[in-house]
C-alpha cells in the first residue's frame, strides 16, 4: 500500500486555515495528478486534529466543496486522491476551519434598527401617497 | 475555478443556446421595429399598458439574484436567508405608490436622474449618477457572470464562452429595439418564467423527503435551519432594504413607471411583486435539500440551477437551462436599455451635448450600450467573486438613496444638502460596516445612516420646494414663452 500510495500525488488544500463568522466555508484543492484519469477525491471532517472518528464528506472528481451551517467550534478536514482500481494517494495536510458566529446581542441589534428603518420607510410612504392622493 | 460535475452534456447546452441566442434576437428586432424616435426607443412610446407592465416588472425582478442568489441566501443563511431574500418583493410594492407620483411630478420625465437633478441640483446629482452607474454596473457583471456560471453547471460550457454569448444575445437586440425589445421579450421571459417555475417546484415536491432533508439538515448543518443563526438575522433587513434601494433609485424601474400609461403603474408594480414572490422561497427552498440528495456543491451561486437540474434530471435540465437563460436576458437587457439612458439623458445630452438631436442620441445610445456590454466582459473574465459578494457590495451606497428619493418626492422640506450628505455618509459608513462585520450588514447602516441624515436636514435646515419645478417640459415652454416675450 505504502508504494502505491507514492504513486499518486497527494491533493494539496488551497488554503488550510480558515475563520469564519457565518458559519460557512469553501475548501478548495489542488492536485498534480492525471486529469484524463479515473480519479476522484475523498475528503473527510473530524472534530480532532487526530481525526478520531473521521467522516467521509465528499467523495467525487470536484475540486471544491461547499460547507454551510457549521456550529462554533474547529473542524479539521483531510483529502486523498483515488484512481480507479482503488490504489490511494496519502493524506493531505489537514486543513482547519474556527467557526465563531457573531454575538446575538449585535445581530439582535441590527434586527431591531433594520425593522425600525422599514416600519418609518412604509410609513414616509403610505402617508405621502395619502397626501399626495388628496392634493390632485 | 473549481471543476463541478455537470448534468447536461455540452453538446445539447450549445444547441440549446444557439436556439435561444436566435430566439431573442428575433424576438427583439421584431418588437423593436416601433422604436422610431428617442421616446420610442427609451420608453417605448409611453404607452406601456397593464400587462406588459406587470410582466416587464415582474420578469426584470426575476434576475439571476432570484434564481441564483436565492438558492445561495438559503445555503448560506438557511431558512431565514430564504425568507430574507424574499423581502426583496418590498421593494415592488412600496415602489407602487412612487410611480404613480413620479407620472405625477414628472410626466414628460426620462430618467431618476432627472429627478435628483430638479429636485436637489447638480450637487447631489453628480453623487447620485455616480452610485446609480456604479450600482447598474456591478448588477451587469453579477448577472454576466451569472450566465457563465449557468452554462458552467448546467451544461459543462466553458464560463467564459456562456458569458461572452448571453452578453452578447442581450446586447444586440437591445441596441435594436431599445425599451420596446426590452419589455416585448421580457413579456414572454416572464410567462416562460412562471410555467418554468411551476414545473420545477412540482417537481421538487414529488421528488424529495421532507423528513430526510430535515433529518439532514439537523445533523450537518444544523444552524441552517436554527432562528438563531446570527449572520442571517442580521441579513434579513439587509436585504430588504437593499431591494428597497434598489428598486427605488435605479433608472430601470424608473424609465418602466415612466413606460406606462398614466394609471397603471401603481397596479402594474404591486401585481409584479405578488407574481414574484414565490419565486425565491421555491428556488430557494431547493438548495435546502442538497445535502440529503447528496450533491456536491462547489460554489454557493452555483447550487440554484444544480439542485433543479438533478432533481428534475437531463430532459428537466433542458427546462431549467432555458429558465435561467430567461431570467438573465431578461435582467441585461433591462440594464443596458437603462443604464444607457441614463449615460445619454443624464451625462450626453445634458453635459456634453445640449443640441444633439434624434440621429446622434439614437448613435450615442448604440455606443455607449456597445461600450457597457464591453466593459462589463472584461470585468466578468476572471470572476472575481461570489455572485452575492459583488452585487452586496453596491448594497450600502444603492440603500443610501431611498431616503433622498423618497422624502423627495413626497416631502416638501427635504433639502439639497441633506440628500447630499445621506448619500454620501450612508454609502461611506455603510461600506464600513460591509467590510468590518459582513456583506450582509451594508444596506442596513447605509439605509439606517441615510434615514437619520436626510430627516435631520429636513427638520433643521427645510427646504420649501415647489413641485412644478418638477415638470421640465412646463419649465422649458416657459422659459421658451419669456425669451420670446423679451425679444
Amino acid at each position: 500500500m505504502a508504494t502505491r500510495a507514492q504513486t499518486i500525488p497527494t491533493p494539496q488544500f488551497e488554503q488550510t486555515a480558515y475563520m469564519t463568522e457565518s458559519g460557512y466555508v469553501q475548501l478548495s484543492w489542488t492536485w498534480d495528478g492525471d486529469l484524463n484519469s479515473n480519479y476522484s477525491f475523498e475528503l473527510q471532517q473530524a472534530t480532532s486534529q487526530s481525526f478520531e472518528n473521521p467522516e467521509l464528506i465528499y467523495e467525487g472528481p470536484d475540486f471544491a466543496t461547499f460547507l454551510s451551517g457549521l456550529d462554533n467550534g474547529h473542524y479539521y478536514f483531510r483529502i486523498r486522491a483515488v484512481n480507479g482500481n482503488q490504489s490511494k494517494s496519502s493524506w493531505s495536510s489537514p486543513a482547519v476551519v474556527e467557526v465563531e458566529h457573531h454575538s446575538l446581542s449585535l445581530a439582535l441589534s441590527l434586527f431591531g434598527l433594520g425593522a425600525l428603518v422599514f416600519a418609518i420607510t412604509v410609513g414616509i410612504v403610505i402617508q405621502g401617497n395619502k397626501n399626495s392622493s388628496q392634493n390632485i | 475555478m473549481d471543476h463541478q460535475s455537470e448534468i447536461l452534456n455540452p453538446t445539447t447546452g450549445w444547441i440549446l443556446l444557439a436556439i435561444l441566442s436566435a430566439l431573442w434576437i428575433f424576438l427583439g428586432m421584431y418588437w423593436g421595429r416601433k422604436a422610431k424616435n428617442m421616446d420610442g426607443f427609451m420608453l417605448a412610446g409611453r404607452n406601456v399598458g397593464l400587462a406588459f407592465g406587470t410582466a416587464t416588472a415582474m420578469a426584470t425582478w426575476v434576475t439571476s439574484n432570484t434564481t441564483m442568489l436565492a438558492p445561495q441566501f438559503a445555503l448560506q443563511l438557511g431558512i431565514w436567508g430564504m425568507i430574507a431574500y424574499s423581502t426583496a418583493a418590498f421593494g415592488l410594492f412600496l415602489f407602487a405608490p412612487l410611480a404613480k407620483r413620479i407620472k405625477q411630478l414628472m410626466p414628460k420625465g426620462y430618467t431618476s436622474g432627472d429627478f435628483i437633478r430638479l429636485r436637489y441640483g447638480k450637487k447631489a446629482w453628480y453623487l447620485f449618477l455616480a452610485i446609480s452607474i456604479f450600482y447598474g454596473f456591478t448588477w451587469l457583471i453579477s448577472m454576466g457572470m451569472a450566465g457563465g456560471i449557468l452554462m458552467n453547471a448546467l451544461a459543462g460550457i466553458p464560463y467564459k464562452m456562456g458569458m461572452t454569448i448571453i452578453l452578447l444575445v442581450c446586447m444586440i437586440y437591445t441596441i435594436f429595439g431599445g425599451l420596446y425589445a426590452v419589455i416585448g421579450t421580457d413579456f414572454i421571459q416572464s410567462l416562460i418564467i412562471m410555467v418554468g417555475i411551476v414545473v420545477v417546484g412540482v417537481a421538487v415536491i414529488w421528488s424529495i423527503d421532507l423528513d430526510h432533508v430535515y433529518q439532514n439538515l439537523t445533523e450537518n448543518k444544523p444552524m441552517l435551519i436554527s432562528v438563531l443563526l446570527p449572520a442571517s438575522i442580521m441579513a434579513i433587513f439587509n436585504n430588504l432594504l437593499f431591494g428597497i434601494g434598489e428598486v427605488f433609485h435605479s433608472n430601470v424601474w424608473w424609465s418602466r413607471a415612466f413606460a406606462m400609461r398614466k394609471g397603471i403603474g401603481q397596479k402594474a408594480f404591486t401585481m409584479a411583486g405578488f407574481f414574484w414572490i414565490p419565486i425565491p422561497i421555491a428556488a430557494g427552498f431547493i438548495a435546502l435539500t442538497s445535502g440529503s440528495m447528496g450533491i456536491n456543491i462547489t460554489s454557493p451561486d452555483m447550487v440554484g440551477p444544480l439542485m433543479a437540474g438533478h432533481i428534475l434530471g437531463k430532459v428537466g435540465s433542458i427546462i431549467v437551462f432555458i429558465v435561467f437563460f430567461c431570467s438573465l436576458a431578461s435582467s441585461i437587457d433591462s440594464l443596458l436599455a437603462a443604464t444607457s439612458d441614463l449615460i445619454i439623458e443624464d451625462i450626453y445630452k445634458k453635459m456634453i451635448n445640449r443640441n444633439a438631436r434624434e440621429g446622434k442620441l439614437r448613435m450615442a445610445s448604440i455606443i455607449v450600450i456597445s461600450g457597457l456590454t464591453i466593459l462589463a466582459w472584461i470585468i466578468c473574465l476572471p470572476r472575481i467573486g461570489t455572485l452575492a459578494t459583488v452585487l452586496f457590495f453596491a448594497g450600502p451606497m444603492v440603500a443610501s438613496t431611498i431616503y433622498p428619493i423618497v422624502m423627495g418626492l413626497f416631502w416638501k422640506s427635504a433639502s439639497a444638502t441633506g440628500a447630499f450628505w445621506a448619500m454620501l455618509l450612508g454609502s461611506a459608513i455603510g461600506l464600513l460596516a460591509y467590510f468590518q462585520l459582513g456583506w450582509y450588514t451594508g444596506s442596513l447602516v447605509g439605509a439606517a445612516v441615510s434615514i437619520v441624515v436626510t430627516t435631520a436636514f429636513a427638520k433643521w435646515n427645510a427646504e420649501n420646494f415647489d413641485w412644478k419645478k418638477m415638470d421640465e417640459s412646463t419649465l422649458v415652454n416657459q422659459d421658451s414663452l419669456q425669451e420670446n416675450l423679451i425679444r
